[in-house]
């Protein structure tokens, strides 16, 4: 039985988790909804996802929200094939637990503003905030600082491999680089773009990058 | 085996979520008062247990962690046989259910509650600041389309991440504790339901030794 995943392929939380089944080699069908007409707050899929937001995952008659407890879930299920992204000791998985939580907190609302201010605004056809996108750019090159710090010390941020802590960036960062134009927060910092690199030349990254375009 | 030390404020909401697992576990931790008001935890020592300068920080043996809500599952994991179970082990879509409102805490509940909290509570009492009544009044809003889904999740559950109190549950009890001190529990009283569940979860023991370490 095919997973489906709600939500367009263009979306940074739809590609979070379409990014960990892809990983995992976990078959899927993509089910487009429209969020430019608002098809998130209709009725229909409010009864999937109350908060009227994307993606839900459909697997048999077992529904699932919040991409971030997908791919926790998916990870797991599949723990044995493909690359292990949950880490094995209680340290490695407490490890992964904390920088997707930093990744939640520390990261997400920042790029969330760069993306809404320069970028989603605009496209409606309203003016974004440039003082908050400026001080929000601000504050992500501190957070940033922190990670070129960790990735100093560490391959990857968890450790010494891929987990979902890196994969959990990819959409956000991978939308700040093309369509916020801030390839500059990236590319200015050694380690975080060798860190970059390498996460965003992973064959499933690829291969979500092709089905995108 | 060397004690746990929790290191943060007991007015830190973030460092309640860790001392209420460990008394829900029945577990044995110095509290170590990181001195916020002068910016202790922007600085050394504290910032090599957190490079983001943020209270709480974490130890158990040579485990150093940070991030309230890792920190906690790590706890949970680590000592599932002990104390109270609060979280699932051998049933990954009941743990996956539990995940998922984890997250819906974390990014539908934790912004406007803990916006709630600061600007009825903290902002007036700790620094004599106004409430910013469009603060309040945007943030209650949001609080209330939140709790309108909780409302209907709990007609279907006993608690959030399924029939038994869990982490789910538990991360919330910080921001109600404050929210209900302020006039933004009025959002809650509407609610029978939602109103059952904080009254369930606010009396448990061990919430309320968290709450004794505010007297002191």
């Amino acid at each position: 039985m095919v997973v489906k995943v709600y939500g367009p392929r263009t979306a940074a939380c739809p590609q979070r988790v379409l990014a960990c089944l892809l990983e995992k080699g976990v078959d899927f069908e993509i089910v487009h909804v429209d969020l430019d007409h608002g098809e998130q707050k209709q009725p229909h899929f409010l009864l999937k996802q109350p908060f009227g937001q994307v993606p839900v995952v459909e697997d048999g008659d077992f529904r699932l929200f919040e991409s971030r407890a997908i791919i926790r879930y998916y990870a797991a299920k599949h723990a044995e094939s493909g690359p292990n992204l949950l880490g094995t000791t209680l340290e490695e998985r407490a490890m992964v637990d904390q920088w997707l939580e930093v990744e939640a907190h520390n990261f997400n609302d920042l790029c969330f503003t760069l993306m809404l201010q320069l970028v989603i605004l605009p496209k409606m056809g309203q003016p974004g905030d440039l003082a908050l996108a400026h001080s929000s750019e601000q504050k992500l090159e501190k957070v940033l600082d922190v990670y070129d710090k960790r990735l100093s010390e560490s391959a990857y941020l968890a450790g010494d491999t891929f987990t979902l802590a890196d994969l959990s960036h990819l959409p956000g960062i991978d939308h700040l680089i093309e369509d916020a134009k801030m390839g500059h927060l990236i590319t200015q910092r050694t380690n975080v773009n060798a860190w970059w690199q390498k996460i965003a030349s992973r064959p499933a990254w690829i291969k979500l990058k092709n089905l995108i375009h | 085996m060397a004690t746990m030390k929790v290191h943060g404020n007991p007015f830190s909401m973030a460092a309640m979520r860790v001392t209420a697992v460990l008394y829900e576990k029945d577990l044995d931790f110095q509290f170590i008062n990181i001195d916020m008001k002068n910016g202790e935890h922007k600085k050394e020592p504290f910032i090599s247990l957190n490079p983001f300068g943020q209270v709480p920080a974490f130890e158990d043996g040579d485990l150093k962690l940070f991030e309230s809500r890792a920190i906690t599952k790590y706890i949970a994991d680590a000592y599932a046989e002990k104390g109270t179970e609060l979280i699932i082990k051998n049933d990954p879509k009941k743990m996956a259910i539990i995940g998922l409102w984890l997250e819906v805490e974390a990014h539908q509940y934790e912004q406007p509650a803990a916006k709630l909290a600061r600007e009825l509570h903290f902002m007036p009492l700790f620094f004599g600041i106004p409430s910013n009544p469009k603060v309040v009044e945007e943030n209650e809003a949001k609080l209330s389309v939140v709790l309108g889904i909780y409302e209907k999740r709990l007609s279907e559950s006993k608690y959030l991440g399924g029939e038994c109190f869990t982490l789910a549950d538990l991360h919330h009890l910080p921001t109600l504790h404050f929210l209900m001190m302020t006039p933004a529990k009025k959002l809650f009283e509407l609610l029978p339901r939602v109103s059952a569940w904080v009254a369930d979860i606010s009396a448990r023991p061990a919430w309320l030794k968290v709450i004794a370490m505010l007297k002191n």
